[in-house]
């Protein structure tokens, strides 16, 4: 499947309480995580810990400049997709700092920095209910596209991102934009879900194997 | 094994994997099995009671881990530790932190823990040595004792509303100078008798620090109360002198033979440190020469005899 060529690594910044690197065919993304800390901005109390992400491309990873647009959504889109997802109630009055840089996109670039980020936590110790894992899927004329590139997604109709917990069968954000018909989107939004209990196998594999790795 | 970024020959691998193999071997735990990511249910006996501990959640009857390590089990506890994790402070642990902030009487430390823990300015013993209130005055000399990045030795008071509280009340704990401080995994670093050592041999303070901030440094004699005054006096003159040429080798010896025991993952001990030490004084390598590949090779064969000695005596 479309799966084949994922490539996850954990531990790629050194300095980063928690880190990881994804391919997803051309799109390349590096996640580093830091805390939990304190931050100046949360210096109320709270009984839950925050979350603070930020998404941003690097200068290069765009051929042409159109797309400057979406980006800002992105780290309020990344923060939603995690939120459900992470314990906050394990860290209060702290924050963790979730910093994604894209290196190069190749089209569905917010599905691949949002798997990498729940690797990134996972990495870190972070306590979860599960690990995040997200695609992206495209409408041309009602052909389904998962995973589209960067032309597919120009020509797009509509669009359909899930980030869902595969082992607890929760989504935890759902993005549809575009003209749907309801067969088709519910074809779609199962198919998403297929691929992403795949992908997270997959992750699951990449964890497995740092851990191994790591013990003595 | 660990994600070392040295890199190894054939050999050196085949070496390597069979002293860690060894030391695997003469370990009283089994922990092949005990690794589980986020998600990964854990195989509990549901008729024995048992407690769900940290990194654990119930997930329709089955106990799910929340996050990625190795499971511990301790009498009816389940816990799930993670290999990477915050220092995890308890009352009466000696850390090594670096302040941070200067605030209104008090001073902010990092010690690898989630929040910033602070050292109040009535924890700290005064200069001049006199138990007495402190003054305005006090607090604004403050940073003639302490300024921002300097590196401090001080016991964990305990709990407070607003974070974690240090004392420092002894002429132990302090200021750190004149030597190299050293970051590893808080794991590493059991609880002993003593943390603060004193090689005198080389003539260095060797501090294991219980948040895996570890000092190296040159020897400063723990004065008492009465001879503070004399010693601020002294001090200004002491400035002017140089730490020796060899007790800096030796510093820097003692600074790489941790960083390789921390690279192979090895409990960092006062003994195990002197070990390492001594082999490379054997070996006549430079200290620089201590972070090859082939030191750390060796190290590990030699601790995996030195383990299987031990259990051979018994």
């Amino acid at each position: 499947m479309h799966c084949s060529h994922a490539v996850f690594r954990t531990r790629a910044v050194n300095t980063a309480a928690g880190s990881a690197y994804a391919e997803f065919g051309n799109t390349k993304v590096i996640v580093s995580l830091f805390g939990p800390r304190e931050s100046k901005k949360a210096m109320m109390y709270s009984n839950i810990g925050g979350l603070n992400c930020n998404v941003s491309y690097t200068t290069l990873a765009t051929l042409s400049r159109e797309q400057g647009s979406n980006h800002q959504e992105y780290s309020m889109m990344l923060y939603k997709a995690l939120e459900g997802a992470i314990i906050l109630e394990t860290f209060p009055k702290t924050t963790v700092d979730v910093f994604a840089l894209v290196l190069e996109s190749a089209g569905s670039d917010l599905p691949v920095v949002i798997s990498c980020a729940s690797l990134a936590l996972a990495d870190a110790g972070i306590m979860m209910y599960d690990l995040v894992s997200s695609v992206s899927m495209s409408c041309l004329d009602r052909n389904l596209v998962i995973d589209p590139n960067l032309e597919e997604e120009h020509c797009q109709d509509g669009s359909l991102m899930i980030s869902c917990m595969p082992s607890r069968c929760e989504v935890t954000q759902l993005t549809v934009t575009g003209d749907w018909s309801t067969p088709t989107l519910d074809e779609g939004m199962q198919l998403c879900l297929d691929a992403c209990a795949e992908l997270a196998k997959i992750m699951r594999s990449c964890l497995r194997d740092a851990a191994l790795g790591c013990q003595e | 094994m660990r994600g070392l970024q040295l890199p190894l020959s054939q050999t050196q691998k085949v070496r390597l994997q069979k002293a860690l193999q060894q030391l695997e071997s003469l370990s009283s735990k089994v922990n092949s099995d005990a690794s589980v990511t986020v998600a990964d249910s854990i195989s509990v006996n549901h008729e024995d009671g048992f407690l769900k501990g940290h990194g654990t959640t119930d997930l329709k009857g089955e106990v799910v881990a929340t996050v990625c390590g190795v499971v511990e089990r301790v009498n009816k506890l389940v816990y799930v530790r993670t290999l990477r994790s915050r220092y995890k402070p308890e009352v009466g642990d000696i850390v090594v932190g670096r302040v941070v902030e200067v605030v209104q009487k008090r001073w902010k430390l990092e010690i690898n823990y989630s929040q910033n823990a602070t050292l109040m300015l009535s924890s700290m013993n005064l200069p001049d040595g006199i138990q007495r209130r402190r003054t305005a005055l006090d607090e604004l000399n403050m940073r003639s004792v302490f300024e921002e990045n300097d590196v401090v030795c001080a016991e964990v008071r305990g709990f407070q509303h607003d974070g974690l509280h240090l004392q420092a009340r002894s002429q132990k704990y302090g200021k750190l100078k004149r030597g190299q401080l050293l970051t590893v995994t808080p794991y590493l670093v059991k609880k002993q008798k003593q943390h603060i050592h004193h090689i005198e041999q080389y003539g260095i303070d060797l501090i294991l620090g219980c948040n895996g901030f570890i000092w190296v440094g040159e020897h400063i004699e723990a004065k008492d109360d009465d001879d503070m005054a004399d010693q601020a006096k002294q001090s200004e003159g002491q400035e002017q002198s140089f730490t020796a040429l060899e007790t800096r080798k030796y510093i820097c010896r003692t600074a790489n033979a941790v960083r390789v025991l921390s690279n192979l993952g090895f409990n960092m001990t006062l003994e195990i440190i002197k070990e390492t030490v001594n082999l490379s004084l054997t070996l006549n390598l430079d200290a620089h020469e201590m972070l090859s590949s082939e030191f750390c090779v060796l190290v590990a064969e030699k601790e995996a005899e030195r383990r299987s000695s031990i259990k051979k005596k018994r």
